[in-house]
């Protein structure tokens, strides 16, 4: 017999990111487990229609076949169809109705009650509340689905809180979407992890898999002057805070100068005599100068200098590597002097304040050897 | 350091010690500036004997003997020192009213360089360090 479809979820995507009735293909995937959710509260409704019965009948999951077939117009509308088998036969456990339109109804029921504050329902079966982890994980905080079946006018919306408070209801923790970037502070190979240090200065665990550990490792070693920018799945704990990333769905390492950045900072936190006793405050023309530089590094690949404050109110800037060794020192009136050892051959070049600019530097820099 | 003071040190295997203030040791590095003579020492670089003592307690006597702040130890070595120009002088110092005495305290001298000179020095003597790695940490 020809196989038939059946209208059976019209989800409305609702958030910036479906603007244009665009749909992200990370959402592909909510579609996905939404199938997965329904069989599996579909597989609990039949077997408490059915108690002497210790398992569903072979090939129950095949009831809910879901194709996307369109999707239509207003937000992001991905029609879904449920594909039909047209059986010869009456179904042997038609009387009880349809199990995967009734599972669907219910996870509908139980978002709008909770939605209401009106609770779970108490049909709902409460070991399967672990799927609404599963569900919308991927939604951000502007985000919501309508789970609108076909020819309702409109049905329950589902967000982040109506989600945080089904999981919470039987877990400690609830996953979600994150997109963090930060320098690797830590790894640990034997057990596939690494700490993500943020720009907050907050360390979160992260796990990692075999396939993204060179990128993982590349941030460790070049953590100075590298960070890691991660989509992965964060799992959070009642008080919303950040435990940790339990999976990495996409990676990526990207220049940083966020180190650079910091240190300048602390430089300037520095109060008088910080050299026991004798250090002088790190002048603003100093930090100019040094300014300089950075525009200069964000610019090129230059490598990132490690930086030091100078007892007279400086930075230095200083550079190695097995046969070059650079010092650049960003005098407290912003004049520059540079000392280099390159190959055994040593160098020394200034700049006085008035003369400091990108060409200037740029210039005094090539002839350190460093580019 | 008074010339009557001065014995140049004839040993070229002799261990100096230097602390390196915390400022100038970041991430696992430490800084040129922590071998760079200062004008508030008369440019002459402080460092400590290892026939007279051990970096531990160098350590020790910098930090709580003298207050003065030390975030690790490095060593170079005088035969080090000397392939770059400079010379080690012994400058035992006597205890001062609560200041302890320091019978392991010699001088690297640098007084008669010039700002140049002196920066390109401390980033040789910087760079023997730093091969040999960090002598002690607490």
């Amino acid at each position: 017999m020809p196989d038939q479809r059946k209208p059976f979820f019209e989800p409305v995507f609702r958030g910036p990111r479906f603007a244009g009735h665009a749909l992200p293909l990370r959402s592909l995937s909510e579609l996905e487990t939404y199938a997965e959710f329904v069989r599996a509260v579909a597989k609990q409704l039949f077997l408490q229609d059915f108690p002497r019965r210790q398992r569903v009948p072979k090939g129950f999951n095949d009831g809910l076949r879901l194709v996307l077939s369109r999707v239509a117009q207003g937000s992001a509308v991905p029609v879904l169809e449920r594909v039909v088998t047209v059986l010869p036969q009456p179904q042997l456990f038609a009387d009880q109705g349809d199990h995967f339109e009734r599972a669907r109804d219910l996870i509908n029921r139980t978002v709008e009650r909770v939605a209401n504050d009106q609770g779970v329902p108490g049909d709902f079966p409460a070991e399967l509340l672990y799927f609404f982890n599963k569900f919308g994980s991927s939604l951000q905080e502007a985000d919501s689905i309508e789970l609108r079946v076909p020819g309702a006018a409109a049905g329950p919306t589902y967000n982040q809180q109506v989600r945080q408070i089904l999981v919470l209801q039987r877990e400690a923790t609830f996953e979600q979407e994150v997109d963090l970037v930060g320098a690797v502070v830590a790894s640990d190979s034997t057990k596939k992890s690494f700490q993500l240090k943020l720009s907050d200065q907050r360390v979160v665990p992260c796990n990692y898999t075999e396939a993204q550990e060179e990128e993982v490792l590349t941030a460790r070693k070049e953590y100075r002057s590298m960070e890691l920018a991660i989509l992965g799945v964060g799992v959070f704990d009642r008080a919303r805070h950040l435990v940790r990333v339990q999976d990495i769905l996409e990676l990526a390492t990207m220049r940083s100068l966020r180190s650079f950045d910091e240190r300048v900072q602390e430089f300037r936190l520095l109060q008088q005599g910080w050299y026991d006793g004798k250090g002088e405050v790190i002048t603003d023309d100093a930090v100019s100068a040094i300014n300089v530089l950075r525009r200069l590094l964000d610019q090129t690949d230059l490598p990132l200098p490690y930086l030091y404050p100078t007892p007279a109110g400086g930075i230095q800037a200083e550079w190695s590597s097995a046969f070059l060794e650079v010092q650049v020192t960003f005098d407290p009136d912003g004049s520059i002097i540079a000392c280099w050892d390159h190959n055994s051959n040593d160098g020394d070049a200034d700049l006085p304040a008035n003369g400091v600019n990108e060409s200037s530097v740029e210039e005094l820099l090539a002839k350190t050897g460093l580019t | 350091m008074s010339e009557n003071d001065r014995t140049k040190l004839s040993d070229l295997s002799e261990h100096m010690f230097r602390q390196v203030h915390p400022n100038f040791y970041t991430n696992g590095r430490v800084s040129s500036q922590a071998f760079e003579a200062t004008q508030a020492h008369d440019f002459f670089l402080s460092v400590s004997r290892s026939s007279r003592t051990s970096a531990e307690q160098a350590y020790g006597l910098y930090k709580n003997g003298f207050g003065l702040s030390s975030a690790c130890v490095c060593t170079i070595v005088v035969a080090e020192i000397e392939s770059v120009g400079l010379c080690t002088y012994s400058n035992p110092v006597p205890a001062k009213g609560d200041v302890p005495a320091d019978p392991a305290h010699a001088v690297v001298d640098m007084a008669r360089l010039s700002r140049k000179q002196r920066k390109k020095r401390a980033g040789s003597l910087a760079k023997f360090a730093r091969k040999r790695g960090v002598t002690f940490e607490p």
